[in-house]
């Protein structure tokens, strides 16, 4: 995969893997006119401009996107492991049901192949994000979903990774809660463009911080809603 | 001082302390780094720097008269346990986490030293060798090398002040070495490639660099190294750098630099010292102790430290060939002399090496050349035997391995506490004990806090 150049930047990285919703419930029409999937699509790009922006990140963030749903309707990695520095946004278009815990498994066994090329490049890391998004409820059947929570729940206290999780509109929290000991957070309307500003700066924040150091994560309230 | 520690405006929480034996024949050498969340770094690298910078030395005084074996890893761990309790009187309470910080130390003598080592941080020793060709070169090659321990994550490292510190410390010793350089987690950006390799080019452009400069300015020379734009961008954290050259390097006169890479892998945790090749006990080494230049101290909290150091020692120094050669050739003599003097030990009827053939004896001694049993002295100068007595003259070697058996620290010091505030952080030992180099694990992280998340505990 060309996405990473581990020769010309041999920085260390901290990679974060997307998990996104794109089922059909992100058709849905929003208050501003666009779609769900649109405002997500227009966050994509709201996070890559704010990587731009950024030096430290940009040589030091690690991006993958997994997609559950859309037309292909599983889950299924939609933008491999990718420098900050080489990723370019792309639409996402959705459709089909929510396998979210095939999702989660995939983003972890992204995770893990991510450390193994760092390891083998002797590139040094911190510890990955997985960040999920989604906007209703697994669709999984029951055993893949337990599944994801016993290897989500074991990836957490292992600290293999770490897990956040965004809810959307009709989102299913407490479904949600049940993977990971940090409670997931809902975003406050259709706020994906500062969710992806906060997330940027947090990673940044993750790949500038040295032994000992406090990562402080940037302040959510841009896009959080406090009211859930 | 990193640019990131004078945005938030707090000190530089790096430290570092040099000592010098009083015979002016070990330097011991110190940095330590305090981490970045705990409250008093700077206080514990401080102390650690002072206390190992002084207390290593006394190691070269007991090599005076014992020889190196396993005690000495056994008196670095127990400086590291007086440290630990100096910490807790200063805390006035059992837990030290406010003191968190690495160690990095040194202590090198004529003969060799030991690199002391728990957590990130890098330590990178050598020889010298001058190449008299076309151009005049300084041949430096790497071979040894502490490598900074960090886990499996890069924002992650151990501590002295941690509860198994001892699971961490790492002792590696060295033989006779020319240089060392030492440099906490800051200046390893620019020492080390991906972390843990040996940036050579960097490190010979810095050599280079310094042996142009005036040995009262090359304190500052680093300084302003560290604190160029590149190397800010390497790394905003606090860098801080001891580039010890020994007395070799006095003959320097615009020699190129080159540097190659030929570390000896050393294994992880506590070696036996070894390597050391035993000082002669009938005869106390006098080597004098030209060639040093004061310690000059980089400027205090504010700026980036560097020390440049001179290793005691001339350039001939102790070593087998210099003991060695004298008692052979009064060997030589008194064989001759005896011959001289009618062979009262019938010397003549030994078979001994034909190059030492006497009087009338040339045509014998070729014959006996096949059947000779003493090897020829100038291909074997270790060992010379006469048929009569083996004389051996080799230094006894340092068999014995010593290992220590590291004791897991099973005392409940730090239980209470850990069990208390460490409730999410559970028996995983390789983190440092407060893990701030992510968000914490619980949420409070991501609540509507601007304020630093404070873990104190």
């Amino acid at each position: 995969m060309s996405g990473v150049d581990y020769i010309s930047n041999p920085n260390q990285r901290t990679p974060c893997v997307l998990v996104l919703d794109t089922s059909g419930s992100m058709e849905s029409q929003t208050s501003s006119g666009r779609t769900r999937i649109q405002e997500l699509n227009l966050g994509l790009e709201a996070f890559h401009a704010s990587l731009q922006e950024d030096p430290a990140a940009l040589t030091r963030v690690q991006v993958g996107i997994i997609t559950v749903g859309g037309p292909s309707n599983d889950a299924s990695v939609m933008m491999d492991w990718t420098d900050a520095n080489y990723f370019e946004p792309f639409p996402l278009v959705a459709d089909g049901l929510t396998p979210l815990g095939e999702g989660l498994r995939l983003a972890l066994a992204m995770v893990e192949q991510a450390k193994q090329n760092l390891r083998s490049s002797g590139i040094s890391y911190t510890r990955p994000w997985i960040m999920v998004i989604t906007d209703g409820e697994p669709t999984d059947d029951e055993a893949t979903w337990q599944a994801a929570i016993q290897e989500c729940q074991a990836a957490e206290n292992g600290r293999k990774a770490e897990i956040f999780m965004i809810g959307v509109e009709d989102a299913n929290l407490s479904m949600m809660s049940q993977l990971a000991k940090r409670p997931p957070l809902m975003l406050e309307g259709m706020k994906f463009k500062e969710l992806f500003v906060w997330l940027s700066a947090s990673l940044s924040a993750a790949s500038r911080s040295r032994p000992g150091d406090n990562v402080q994560l940037a302040n959510t309230d841009p896009w959080r809603n406090v009211g859930v | 001082m990193g640019p990131a520690h004078i945005q938030t405006g707090t000190p530089c929480q790096d430290a570092f302390a040099t000592g010098i034996s009083d015979d002016g024949q070990w330097v011991s050498l110190v940095v330590s780094d305090g981490a970045g969340s705990a409250a008093r770094a700077e206080e514990g690298s401080q102390l650690v720097a002072q206390v190992f910078s002084e207390k290593l030395l006394d190691i070269a005084k007991l090599l005076h008269t014992r020889v190196p074996g396993g005690w000495i890893n056994d008196f670095v761990i127990q400086q590291v346990i007086h440290v630990r309790e100096l910490l807790r009187e200063k805390a006035g309470k059992d837990d030290i986490r406010d003191f968190h910080c690495t160690l990095v130390a040194s202590l090198v003598g004529p003969s060799g030293g030991f690199l002391i080592h728990i957590g990130d941080g890098s330590l990178i020793s050598g020889t010298v060798d001058e190449e008299l060709g076309e151009e005049k070169k300084l041949h430096l090659k790497i071979s040894n090398q502490s490598k900074p321990e960090n886990g499996e994550y890069a924002n992650e490292t151990f501590f002295i002040t941690e509860k198994d510190w001892i699971k961490h410390l790492r002792i590696t010793p060295i033989g006779k070495v020319d240089w060392l350089m030492l440099a906490t987690d800051g200046g390893c950006a620019l020492s080390l490639q991906n972390e843990s390799t040996p940036n050579v080019p960097n490190i010979q452009a810095m050599v280079q660099h310094l042996l142009n400069t005036p040995e009262a300015s090359r304190a500052k020379a680093i300084e302003a190294w560290l604190g160029t734009d590149g190397a800010k961008q390497l790394s905003n954290d606090d860098k801080t750098f001891i580039i010890c050259l020994g007395a070799k390097f006095q003959n320097y006169q615009g020699h190129l630099i080159q540097v190659t890479n030929e570390i000896v892998e050393s294994q992880p945790g506590i070696q036996a010292p070894q390597a050391i090749p035993k000082i002669n006990l009938a005869d106390p080494v006098k080597v004098s102790a030209q060639g040093l230049s004061t310690v000059s101290e980089g400027a205090v909290a504010g700026a980036s430290q560097a020390g440049t150091y001179a290793i005691p020692g001339k350039s001939r120094v102790f070593n087998l060939k210099t003991v060695l050669l004298p008692v052979l050739i009064c060997m030589i003599g008194l064989y001759l002399l005896s011959l001289y003097l009618d062979d009262p030990l019938k010397i003549k009827d030994l078979k001994l090496n034909p190059l030492l053939s006497v009087k009338g004896e040339a045509d014998k001694a070729k014959n006996t050349q096949q059947d000779s049993v003493a090897p020829a002295p100038d291909k074997n100068p270790e060992v010379i035997t006469d048929a009569k007595s083996s004389v051996n003259l080799t230094e006894p070697k340092e068999s014995e391995v010593n290992k220590v058996s590291v004791v897991n620290d099973t005392s409940s010091e730090d239980n209470g506490v850990k069990n208390k505030s460490d409730i999410k952080n559970k028996t995983d030992t390789k983190k440092k004990t407060d893990t701030k180099n992510n968000e914490s694990d619980d949420s409070s992280s991501l609540k509507n806090n601007p304020s630093k998340s404070s873990n104190k505990n």
